[in-house]
């Protein structure tokens, strides 16, 4: 058996000149001969890799912390038989890199999974220190930002209405600040609330709204989110998870923050929390709480065009209509006639 | 989308093929587009962890498919260093945007007329971390591009160009734009005649003012033609950078049209908008391919006098891959 042995084109690593090159196997090293650069270059074999394979067959080796490379033909690189850098396998891993990576994947995967279930609960207690007035001016700022481009309903009459039936509803919590509840020109059917007691309806889920006492279980449902502290408790656990991701993705971009508000959509449990309190606002002011479970009733039916963007923030389900079903009670209606139609009319206003 | 490596010259090697003298792209659309999307799904599978080693391993396939006077470029970066780089920045940069968005949170809510002050400002720092993020980020991939055993090397501090820049844009801006050329000029001959391959380096003899004419009828134009003669203006920006770089005695020559360029970058934009960037290789494949036929290198370099230089500690992607955008090459 004879030791591989050739010619081929050398790039040493000091001077970009392509030198001629004799090359033969010495001691389990390249031995790379040049006219031009005495003594030979030797290049131990287990260092050796393929930076590339040309079509032609030809290949460009390397050895490890050498800048120079070395062009072979086919039957020198078949002598040679090199593990492959540039093929399709990649460079091959030790079993000891292997558990190294391993163990990385799974402290990060632990890191994740602890932040994923660690983070709500802690971003609940933060949400709860953060001052009324604080919590105030950022609703503000973000129910500013949501409607921003929309105009806003502000027709006397129905104005009037809306505060007179939100006043009656507020009366039942004790909250720190103010309801402030706007109605936007919009058609589609949603509702939502901000920190800091802010609640914006669209015209949509009025104009959806087959009584008085819909409108009204639909407003305590917000008030109920409001209640419970559900917007500031949301607009906290994603402050913190965009925060890591933007650590892991390197994007520096924190105004999206405001308007997640809308796309993300409450937990199953905010909603049922909702619901309850709902109820127990209607019911303490004597309102008919049968309104939520026909306004659910007919947005599960089908029956309000443009519902799906109610459905997706405050998601629906059987076990939470049948909870609805369960507490709802008769009781007095929440708007007189004259309030109602002015309320229906809110966006006429000039 | 000027993120090619520089071509460098070279002597007439003696053999049968006649060494062309253009650069060769010989990649492929489905290995380009197999390495694309193996490296998006890792990169979804481990929530944006692998697009170090996946950008390592584009810009490796491109330069080995890239060849010179015959030896194709070989990028010798790892995806260690830019992970290692931007856990850097990161740790640098994280606090001082947490401290920015308290203080605009709490300033907001005392004066809430200070908002788009502070907006504004965050939006200015932003914009000058981009610039030195993306001179930070050259200079990386030019450290580790290697050609015939030898490195490129890029040297300037990216700070002093990132500040640089963003003084001219603001001066741009405050000009309606018309300064603008001057800028373009100014940055162009701060990167090339900091640019060597070994120890031979790149000259930029270009100077803003005779771009100006130019720019001037194409800003006249720009509204008149819905904003086409910039394409115009940017051709022949493309080949006045060429005609006035050299290396050594090795001179470049990039004859673009406005229309083949409008193809271009429109053609890549449509392709890349309708896809939701699926199509993201064919227009990275279109935009080497456009550089590679029309981009001539003539003269020749004295191949056994450019000597190799030591690479710069200073040599590290941190900031740039924090904040590049990455429309070039990998
Ligand atoms: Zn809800």
């Amino acid at each position: 058996m004879s030791a591989p042995r050739g010619v081929g084109r050398f790039f040493d690593g000091r001077t970009a000149a392509a030198m001629p090159a004799d090359i033969h196997v010495e001691a389990e090293a390249l031995v790379i001969a040049s006219d031009y650069r005495a003594p030979p270059a030797r290049w131990p074999l287990q260092s050796l890799r393929v930076t590339d394979r040309r079509p032609d067959g030809s290949a460009v080796l390397a050895a490890h912390g050498e800048e120079g490379r070395l062009v072979v033909d086919a039957a020198l690189l078949a002598a040679l038989a090199i593990p492959d850098e540039s093929g399709r396998a990649g460079p091959r891993l030790s079993a000891a890199q292997l558990r190294r990576y391993a163990l990385v994947a799974a402290a990060l995967a632990a890191a994740l999974a602890l932040l994923w279930l660690g983070w709500p609960p802690l971003a609940d207690r933060l949400a709860l220190a953060v001052p009324a007035s604080f919590a105030e001016s950022l609703g503000g700022q973000v129910t500013e930002s949501l409607v921003s481009g929309k105009r806003l309903c502000t027709q006397p009459a129905g104005t009037a209405a809306l505060q007179r039936l939100t006043d009656r509803l507020a009366a039942q919590l004790t909250l720190p600040h103010p309801v402030r509840v706007q109605v936007v020109d919009d058609p589609l059917v949603n509702a939502f609330a901000a920190p800091g007691g802010y609640i914006v309806l669209f015209r949509g889920l009025i104009a959806g709204a087959g009584s008085p006492e819909e409108v009204a279980g639909v407003l305590a449902h917000e008030l109920g989110h409001v209640a419970a502290s559900h917007p500031l408790r949301l607009l906290m656990r994603y402050s913190g998870l965009s925060l890591a991701a933007m650590l892991i993705w390197g994007d520096l971009n924190m105004t999206t923050i405001a308007s997640l508000l809308v796309t993300f959509s409450y937990s199953r449990g905010f909603e049922n929390e909702a619901d309850a309190r709902a109820i127990e606002i209607l019911q303490r002011a004597g309102i008919d709480s049968r309104g939520l479970s026909h306004f659910f009733a007919r947005v599960d039916a089908g029956r309000i065009e443009n519902a799906l963007r109610y459905i997706s923030t405050h998601p629906t389900s059987l076990d939470r209509r049948a909870a609805i079903e369960a507490l709802v009670r008769p009781g007095a209606p929440a708007l007189t006639p004259g309030e109602w139609t002015a309320l229906r009319g809110i966006c006429q206003n000039s | 989308m000027q993120s090619l490596p520089p071509a460098g010259g070279g002597a007439p090697t003696p053999g049968p093929d006649p060494i062309p003298d253009r650069p060769v792209y010989s990649g492929r659309l489905g290995e380009l587009y197999r390495l694309f999307l193996v490296n998006l799904l890792l990169t979804v599978v481990t929530l944006g962890i692998y697009r170090f080693w996946a950008k390592t391993r584009m810009r490796q396939y491109l330069w080995r498919h890239i060849a010179v006077r015959g030896e194709s470029l070989e990028y010798t970066g790892t995806g260690k260093e830019l992970f290692v780089g931007f856990l850097k920045a990161a740790l640098i940069l994280a606090p001082a945007f947490i401290v920015l968005a308290i203080i605009e949170v709490v300033l907001a809510t005392t004066w809430p007329g200070l908002e788009r002050a502070i907006e504004t400002l965050r939006g200015l720092i932003i914009l000058w971390l981009i610039y030195v993020g993306s001179f930070a980020a050259w200079r990386y991939r030019m450290s580790r591009t290697l050609w015939r055993g030898i490195r490129f090397r890029q040297e300037g501090s990216p700070w002093r160009y990132g500040t640089t820049g963003f003084r001219l844009l603001l001066l741009s801006i405050l000009t309606l734009g018309l300064y603008s050329p001057f800028m373009n000029a100014r940055l162009q001959s701060f990167a090339t005649n900091n640019l060597s391959y070994g120890s031979a380096r790149f000259t930029f003899g270009g100077h803003g003012r005779d771009l100006f004419k130019r720019f001037f009828v194409a800003w006249l134009l720009f509204i008149p033609t819905l904003g086409l003669s910039f394409f115009w203006y940017s051709a022949f920006k493309t080949t006045y950078y060429a005609a006035h770089t050299r290396l050594d005695g090795v001179s470049f020559a990039m004859p673009v049209t406005g229309g083949a360029l409008f193809r271009l970058i429109v053609g890549n934009l449509l392709l890349i908008v309708i896809s939701f960037g699926l199509l993201w290789p064919i227009a990275l494949g279109r935009t080497i391919r456009f550089t590679c036929e029309r981009l001539t290198i003539a003269g020749d370099l004295d191949f056994a006098s450019v000597s190799q230089r030591p690479l710069d500690a200073k040599d590290r992607e941190g900031l740039a891959s924090f904040l590049d955008t990455e429309i070039g090459i990998g």
